[in-house]
């Protein structure tokens, strides 16, 4: 009978290549028309976006933005849709968008695992934002790990072996003698290479992160093993290619004709031969970034050990015993002592309090009402006494000002001093005006308890009416400041 | 041990207790030096503080509350908040920030991300959700919460509610009493505590070290007392956490 325990394997991994295509098919159901009544092709633009992406990676330049790629959409599909600049850049945006959901979450593809017979559910971003320019507020996007996995997926070779195949096809170039396409592999491989970094960079963030125990530090030593040979194996490979250049190099200087033709191959061979000893150096980076990584795991395995509780250093052994038993001379007491002396005190915050015990907060009790003293009448009265000398002493200040029935507050800033309680007062008297008015002033005189009674009686009894206006403005009065005010006496229109 | 490792692990303790982290590179030693290193996870401890690496540096994370260099409650205040504020709003900070980071997780028991940045709007819904959730949660239950856990269950959600009151009958004070700004001032916190990286215009994305602390501490009950259970266990599994 057939084995068909061996069906299943690697299910997810499968699904998640599918997925890669989920964007491509899913941007399909957006619905737009041009200016001549044409549907535009979402996938396509797509497409086209994320290999205008691709292409820029290849020649190295980052800085691409929505303007840059709503540029490129209107090149390519000029003659295809009708349509303005803001279009293009609305497609653009629309484009990233679905790349890259507004809500910062990954696009996600749910689906059972035949597998673990779990549902499970895999991820995939295609773009990435790779820099931010804070003051244009422009974001620059590049492709992530998936998008390159994508753009390679559709053309026949698989990210794991990209850098061997690229060498392959290399060889087989400069075999055929075709330079050019060859100067182009060459900047294939530089992405491959940096792909490559990216990977390891990631996985030494995961080790950081991840290894609390020995079997996942087994685990993560197998995949950097892995990756080391492969790095060695691209290595040689590259040794080779480079062998290959010379000798087709020397080749050629002994065999060509002096023809403008073998010139210019000669030309772009020495560039062919430039740009892959650039490659190989970059790659040789690599072999030495993933030796780094050994000692990461290393050193992260390590870390977890320590977490584990594992001290062997013992203050007690280690310090005391040593300075007292073979008494040392004082100064190197001091340095083994200097570690425990204090310093400047420092205040860190630690992210563990976003769990610590909290103060429970008291809430009132039912019946606890706040209540309000009643004043004492007595203290009442002699507050008010006491207000009342002290409001006719501003006042007659204030009153000294007096021109055409108007008493501006900013001639009275000119002229008082900072010190003493009196500007406190004709502030105060203004505010308390101001909240009164208009005052009745023949009635405050007879009101015995009002606060302006006093003041009041110096008045020309031909007014009867006094407010406060708010005018425009500031004004420093001594040392008090305050909005710019302006008193108002009217008179009485009856008499 | 001799004294030149005595004095190394001694500068590299200090510039790390002195600015609560230090480059990688500046501290070889604790690297390739394994009494070096122990020296300083041992003044670490003295000072109730691990040492965590993220990124291009190590940082110090005091452990308790209780450790002299932890950041003051006051300092927090002036800082983001204002002069007198009450504990409650620190508090509500913190809560703030545990709802922030469990957005980048399915649960607090796997470390995949699963987001790329959170937008402040898209924060504050989710907060608003948790605290209608946990609303619904009879007051007494909450109360008695309060006293077994030591977290102010009840008091966050008044508090959280209450702001919401605020904005409403004043509307000129909404800029400074808002949900938005406390959000925003708690961003600020979180951005000068390196627990944060801004990927553009409102994307935030968990740092290294916030990523890094999660996986250490806060998945562990010991550190998250099961603080994190109940805040998000009760919408799905509505009776039996709070109850229990």
């Amino acid at each position: 009978m057939a084995d068909y325990s061996k069906i299943l394997r690697d299910y997810g991994e499968r699904i998640g290549r599918i997925a890669l295509f989920e964007p491509y098919f899913s941007i399909a159901g957006k619905r737009k028309k041009d200016e001549a009544g044409i549907s535009i092709d979402f996938p396509d633009l797509m497409m086209v976006t994320l290999l205008f992406l691709f292409e820029n990676m290849l020649s190295r330049t980052y800085k691409i933005g929505i303007r840059e790629i709503s540029a490129y959409l209107k090149e390519v599909s000029k003659h295809k849709y009708k349509l303005k600049d803001a279009d293009y850049t609305e497609l653009a945006e629309t484009i990233i968008t679905w790349l890259r959901p507004k809500d910062g979450k990954k696009n996600k593809l749910q689906y059972y695992n035949f597998e673990s017979a779990e549902g499970e559910s895999c991820e995939y971003n295609l773009i990435k934002v790779i820099d931010w320019d804070r003051e244009k507020n422009v974001q620059y996007y590049a492709l992530d790990e998936q998008g390159l996995e994508f753009i390679f997926a559709t053309k026949e070779y698989y990210s794991e072996f990209s850098l061997s195949i690229s060498q392959l096809i290399l060889r087989k170039q400069l075999e055929k003698g075709e330079f050019h396409l060859a100067l182009r592999q060459i900047d294939e491989m530089h992405i491959n290479v940096n792909s490559i970094r990216t990977g390891i960079k990631n996985i030494k963030h995961e080790i950081i992160g991840n290894i609390v125990s020995d079997d996942v530090y087994e685990r993560y030593k197998n995949l950097i093993d892995a990756t080391y040979q492969r790095l060695v194996r691209e290595n040689a490979e590259f040794e080779d290619l480079k062998t290959f250049v010379e000798d087709t190099n020397a080749n050629y200087q002994k065999n060509s004709s002096a023809s403008a033709k073998d010139i210019r191959a000669y030309k772009i061979l020495q560039e062919v031969s430039i740009n892959l000893n650039e490659v190989h150096n970059l790659h040789m980076g690599l072999l030495k970034d993933s030796l780094d990584l050994k000692t990461t795991a290393i050193v992260a395995a390590r870390d977890a050990l320590y977490y584990s509780g594992v001290s062997s250093f013992n203050f007690d052994q280690d310090i005391v015993k040593k300075i007292v038993t073979t008494p040392l001379p004082i100064m190197d007491i001091k340095d083994y002592i200097n570690p425990f002396l204090s310093f400047a005190k420092p205040s860190i915050f630690s992210p563990l309090s976003l769990f610590a015990k909290q103060r429970i907060k008291r809430r009132d009790l039912a019946g606890s009402k706040k209540n309000f003293y009643e004043i004492n009448k007595k203290i009442e009265s002699r507050e008010i006494k006491y207000m009342q000398e002290m409001y006719f002493e501003a006042f007659s200040i204030i009153y000294s000002y007096l021109d055409d029935a108007k008493i501006p507050l900013e001639s009275i800033a000119k002229d008082v001093e900072a010190e003493g309680n009196l500007p406190r007062f004709i502030a105060q008297f203004f505010v308390v005006l101001h909240q009164m008015s208009p005052v009745n002033i023949r009635k405050v005189i007879k009101s015995r308890e009002n606060v302006l009674s006093d003041a009041c009686a110096i008045i020309d009894p031909k007014y009867s009416r006094m407010r406060a206006i708010k005018l425009n403005g500031n004004l420093e009065l001594g040392n008090v400041k305050m909005s710019n005010m302006m008193i108002l006496l009217d008179e009485d229109e009856d008499e | 041990m001799n004294r030149e490792q005595v004095l190394k692990a001694q500068t590299i303790f200090t510039n790390l207790l002195l600015n609560g982290k230090a480059l990688k590179e500046l501290c070889k030693s604790y690297l390739d030096d394994d009494i070096v290193r122990e020296l300083v996870e041992d003044f670490a401890q003295m000072a109730k503080g691990a040492i965590i690496g993220a990124g291009e540096y190590y940082y110090f994370i005091p452990l308790t509350e209780g450790s002299e260099y932890h950041l003051s409650n006051q300092f927090i205040k002036e800082q983001y908040l204002s002069r007198n504020s009450a504990n409650i709003e620190i508090y509500m900070m913190y809560l703030s920030m545990i709802i922030f980071i469990g957005e980048f997780y399915n649960s607090y028991t796997t470390n995949k991300k699963t987001r790329d940045f959170l937008t402040l709007a898209d924060w504050l819904d989710k907060i608003d959700e948790r605290i209608e959730s946990m609303d619904k949660i009879d007051d007494e239950v909450l109360k008695s919460a309060e006293r077994d856990d030591g977290y102010n269950w009840f008091s966050l959600i008044e508090h959280w509610k209450q702001m919401d009151i605020i904005k409403e009958k004043t509307r000129e004070q909404k800029n400074s009493h808002s949900k938005r700004a406390f959000l925003n001032n708690t961003i600020g916190f979180m951005r000068d505590q390196d627990m944060i990286v801004e990927l553009g215009n409102d994307e935030y994305d968990l740092s290294m070290k916030a990523q890094i602390v999660v996986t250490r501490f806060f998945m562990n009950t010991e550190y998250n007392r099961g603080i994190i259970d109940k805040l998000y266990n009760y919408s799905a599994d509505e009776d039996d956490v709070w109850q229990g």
